[in-house]
């Protein structure tokens, strides 16, 4: 069975890949200006450098989403139709996951991040706030 | 201070394939287009002296590349290069022929672009499914299934309706407008008028975009020659005088306080290219917009200032900016979506077509100033050149 892929870390993303494959979500906090990024190497708003690595607190907004009836993967064949979409981190960063579970998915709608494992490497998924996990 | 002006004409245009049937590979269908692009604008293949290729995202020098060069028996080039900006590649690379011809380093420069995604008997979906596992965080995006242009434009299109509070018809309207265009062009894919009714009984791509809110591929090439003005004014078809190019290149960041998905480089590309010519987006007769998705005309119409964020449905409302509507016509020979889809030559072959009259059945009365786009990547490069007609501005 193919499972689905899972980036290689490059410079900016080697902390937070890293910290998922040990199944946390880990923020890197500019020391500088204090804006939160997911994977950075210069700080977009000030042109900071330094980051202190931090735990995200796991609650997040959908920013979008769409629910895709292709799988252009084997991966995702057998899970059709299937979520994924942008997340929006209360602390202000977004990144692209899996939106697993039940529910309503919405623009705007409140998820809390899911650590998911894909043989040795960990990914972000999101569910519903009001959606228990199984 | 005032930037130096292009002194650039498009003088031959050459189309080859432009079908699913089609077998060719790019390179070939590549050299076939230079070949009816110089035939068309009344040159011998000698007169050629600089080539600019573009190609697909995902291609490599193996399918398209300099060699071009070698294939077309074209001797001592004074400019042969790639030009790669994601789907924005055939404007930049006619950009670079304009410099090229504005300061004599080449007179007759062909620029091509080519691609063959389909194979003739499979579905679509195997055209663009590359298989990818990707780098950093742009590589989540296919962690989280979102492969091809479709799933991530959809997240754009999702995201434009929930924040103006519309609905699907406002996608549909732009495919409706577009098909009913194509029915007017013998070259365009699916010429079927398409009703509301069909728009929302079809299958779902990714949601919010159905079937008819995606491009149409084909194997084929486009081709154009440029030269200056006034070599092009002694051509064998009307000249086609490039008024303006620009880029816009958003780079926003994916973070609270940002809207990346609906960010658009025409913002940028627009305001410098009104600001270099003294127009308005009143003084443009017809919109050759890239819409490889529905979603991308709404959001280029708002980006270039013809309608506040929201409000670009309106150019469609009531068949508006189709064939006899009241309002300014868009992507007159069916654009990507019912068209062909080749990237940013699609928009670029039928404003050449509309500016020298030669539109056939669709031609416009009014073709003197004409907007095409080009996009890369979801919404992060854009390209944007209004072309003129011979009898406006020569």
């Amino acid at each position: 069975m193919t499972t689905q892929p899972v980036p290689e870390p490059d410079l900016a993303s080697a902390q937070l890949l890293d910290a998922l494959d040990e199944g946390r979500l880990d923020l890197l906090r500019c020391r500088q200006c204090g804006t939160a990024h997911l994977a950075v190497l210069v700080c977009d708003a000030c042109g900071g450098t330094d980051f202190a690595a931090e735990q995200a607190n796991g609650v997040g907004t959908i920013y979008s989403f769409t629910r895709t009836h292709i799988a252009h993967h084997p991966a995702f064949a057998d899970r059709l139709p299937f979520c994924g979409g942008i997340v929006e981190l209360t602390e202000g960063p977004r990144l692209f996951a899996p939106l697993v579970g039940e529910g309503l998915f919405a623009v705007g709608a409140t998820v809390t991040f899911e650590p998911q494992r894909v043989e040795s490497r960990g990914i972000a998924a999101f569910r519903l706030a009001d959606q228990l996990p199984p | 201070m005032a930037s130096a002006r292009l002194d650039a004409s498009i003088s031959g245009l050459g189309r080859v394939g432009l079908t699913r049937t089609e077998t060719r590979p790019a390179a070939e269908l590549a050299r076939q287009a230079v070949i009816a692009a110089a035939k068309d604008a009344g040159l011998a293949m000698s007169a050629i002296d600089g080539l600019v290729v573009c190609r697909s995202g995902g291609a490599s020098d193996a399918v398209l590349g300099l060699d071009l060069q070698r294939a077309l028996g074209l001797r001592d080039l004074k400019l042969n290069r790639i030009a790669l900006c994601e789907g924005a590649s055939a404007l930049a690379a006619i950009h670079t022929a304009s410099l090229a011809v504005s300061t004599g380093m080449a007179r007759h420069v062909a620029c091509v672009f080519a691609d063959a995604p389909v194979t003739p008997g499979t579905q679509m979906r195997a055209a663009f499914g590359r298989q990818k596992t990707g780098t950093g965080m742009e590589g989540l995006r296919y962690t989280a299934g979102l492969f091809g242009g479709a799933a991530v434009h959809a997240l754009s299109a999702q995201r434009y309706l929930a924040l103006h509070d519309l609905g699907e018809e406002v996608l549909a309207d732009v495919a409706i407008t577009t098909r009913a265009w194509a029915a007017l062009n013998p070259e365009a894919s699916y010429r079927k008028p398409l009703t509301r009714e069909d728009c929302a009984a079809a299958r779902y791509i990714a949601e919010p975009l159905r079937l008819f809110d995606c491009a149409a591929p084909v194997n084929g090439a486009i081709a154009v020659v440029v030269t200056t003005g006034s070599r092009a004014a002694a051509g064998a078809q009307p000249a086609v005088p490039i008024l303006a190019y620009a880029e816009g290149h958003p780079g926003t960041p994916d973070r609270q306080g940002f809207d990346r998905a609906l960010t658009h480089g025409g913002a940028t590309a627009g305001r410098a290219m009104f600001e270099a010519t003294g127009l308005t987006p009143a003084d443009i007769d017809i919109c050759q917009f890239y819409d490889a998705f529905s979603i991308m005309p709404l959001l280029a119409l708002e980006a270039y200032g013809f309608h506040a964020p929201g409000e670009a449905r309106t150019a469609y409302a009531g068949g508006a900016a189709g064939p006899g509507g009241s309002g300014m016509p868009i992507n007159t020979g069916g654009g990507h979506l019912s068209g062909y889809y080749l990237q940013g030559m699609t928009p670029v072959a039928e404003a050449v077509l509309q500016a020298r009259g030669a539109a056939g059945e669709r031609q416009r009365e009014r073709a003197g100033t004409i907007l095409v786009t080009n996009e890369g990547g979801r919404l992060d490069y854009h390209a944007g050149m209004i072309l003129g007609s011979a009898e406006q501005w020569a």
